[in-house]
């Protein structure tokens, strides 16, 4: 796994992975999720507790939760798309708009960062090719380290949007019991 | 996109003013577009009704002439339910290779050089996969549509045969491979409102339907790489002509200039020039 494959990552993947047997318990988790401290057990915890929020994992019973895999249900992404013509023939920046329906200023920075892996070259007739024979797309680090940051930030957000809604609906019970409170005086 | 701003004394030339010229025309930019055609629509309703098919022979073969979408709407059809999509290779002369190739695309980065070894190995793959598997130019091999149909057997997967119209008498000549065949779908060629749409889409032009009939009539309007030949031309000629409308005259013009030259337009006509 890449420098940059968070705690999240790990679980997910370690899910993934189990859910082909069925319901996954949180031992066999950590154990495939390579976890070996407590302070890491806690993080993991906090992991299954979002992806439950995202609707990724279901509990069946206390510790015992149910896999679904939302990469595998979402459309293809671009990247793929762009992937599988580009593997099958030469292809320039306007063919692969064409076919994955992705802005200019995408494509060319997804082409660009295949040559810098070396994988494919620019053609002098401004094509762009494989140079190399892979199946599986190779991964684009700066794409994947912004969409985990995005993704952090996003349930950053959501944290301190439940946290204030639970706060709210605490202040909402203080009142009703003050107000409670005040008509027994009263009375 | 940058405005055309006509040089000073020329529009004392034409007799319009400058300012009321450059506001009016904006040139038009060809940039090609993906339209939803009703051959990608049928693939797709076919695709979902074979997922719920019962049996085990599942073949859907999918033909048509050269240049009528068949490959690309595959491969997006594939990418859309991230199924393989692998192309037959007219060197393959003994099922190895191929089912070399097949395995390579099931993430096997060396896979067995024995035939059996491979089979055994493919298909542990393709059962625990589960996805569709499109070959496309399958009417190259037709020697491997026995093997084909032994695997789709055993595994239960749906494989989709994309080919020219051979690809039907060769599965028809295997009794058992055309029994298994789900459905044999036809790729129609590009229609009347495919025209107009693309190149609505494409160069944001006005045909009018004389010009988009004509353009369909002729042999360049049913082949989608000659489409966007002369969608590129007719972009070329509207911003010459300062026009986003096409005229009957510049769709004649744009086939003239095409692969298919004057006969592309003496077809469409039936008059000898």
């Amino acid at each position: 796994m890449s420098e940059w494959t968070g705690l999240a990552a790990r679980v997910r993947e370690a899910a993934r992975k189990l859910s082909a047997s069925g319901a996954i318990d949180v031992d066999s988790l950590c154990q495939e999720a390579g976890i070996q401290t407590y302070d890491e057990k806690r993080r993991l915890y906090r992991v299954v507790g979002d992806l439950m929020d995202s609707g990724e994992l279901k509990r069946v019973e206390r510790g015992i939760y149910l896999f679904e895999d939302k990469a595998e249900l979402q459309p293809a992404r671009k990247a793929d798309l762009m992937w599988r013509l580009i593997r099958r023939q030469p292809v320039k920046i306007q063919d692969l708009q064409t076919f994955a329906g992705a802005s200019r200023d995408y494509v060319r920075e997804w082409l660009q960062s295949l040559v810098k892996q070396g994988v494919a070259r620019k053609n002098e007739n401004g094509t762009y090719q494989l140079i190399k024979s892979l199946v599986e797309m190779p991964r684009n680090t700066k794409a994947e380290r912004l969409r985990e940051l995005r993704r952090k930030r996003r349930e950053a957000a959501l944290r301190g949007l439940r946290a204030a809604k639970e706060a709210i609906e605490k202040a909402e019970r203080l009142i009703q019991e003050m107000e409670g409170e005040e008509s027994l005086h009263a009375e | 996109m940058r405005k055309i701003v006509s040089l000073p004394g020329a529009a004392e030339a034409s007799g319009v003013h400058p300012a009321k010229r450059s506001e009016e025309f904006v040139p038009a930019v060809f940039e090609p577009q993906w339209v939803p055609t009703s051959n990608e629509r049928n693939l797709q309703v076919v695709m979902d009704q074979v997922a719920k098919a019962p049996g085990r022979r599942r073949f859907i073969s999918v033909t048509g002439e050269a240049g009528r979408g068949k490959t690309l709407t595959t491969l997006r059809e594939a990418g859309q339910a991230k199924a393989v999509h692998m192309l037959m290779l007219e060197i393959w002369r003994s099922p190895l290779p191929f089912l070399q190739a097949l395995c390579r695309e099931h993430g096997v980065e060396h896979p067995p050089r024995r035939t059996n070894d491979c089979w055994l190995l493919l298909i542990d793959r393709l059962i625990s996969r589960s996805k569709p598997v499109y070959l496309d130019e399958m009417d190259m091999t037709p020697h491997l549509l026995n093997v084909v149909r032994q695997l789709a057997e055993i595994t239960a997967v749906p494989f989709v045969l994309v080919g020219e119209e051979a690809l039907i008498a060769q599965l028809a000549s295997v009794k058992r491979c055309w029994s298994g065949t789900y459905q044999a779908l036809q790729f129609e060629s590009v229609a009347l409102s495919d025209v107009i749409f693309y190149a609505k889409q494409s160069g944001g032009l006005e045909l009018l339907p004389e010009s988009a009939g004509l353009i369909h009539g002729s042999p360049c309007g049913r082949d989608w790489r000659d489409l966007e030949r002369v969608t590129h031309t007719l972009v070329e000629i509207a911003n010459s002509k300062r026009s986003r409308t096409i005229t009957e005259a510049m769709a004649e013009q744009a086939l003239r200039m095409s692969l298919k030259g004057e006969d592309g337009v003496r077809s469409r006509k039936g008059v000898g020039r």
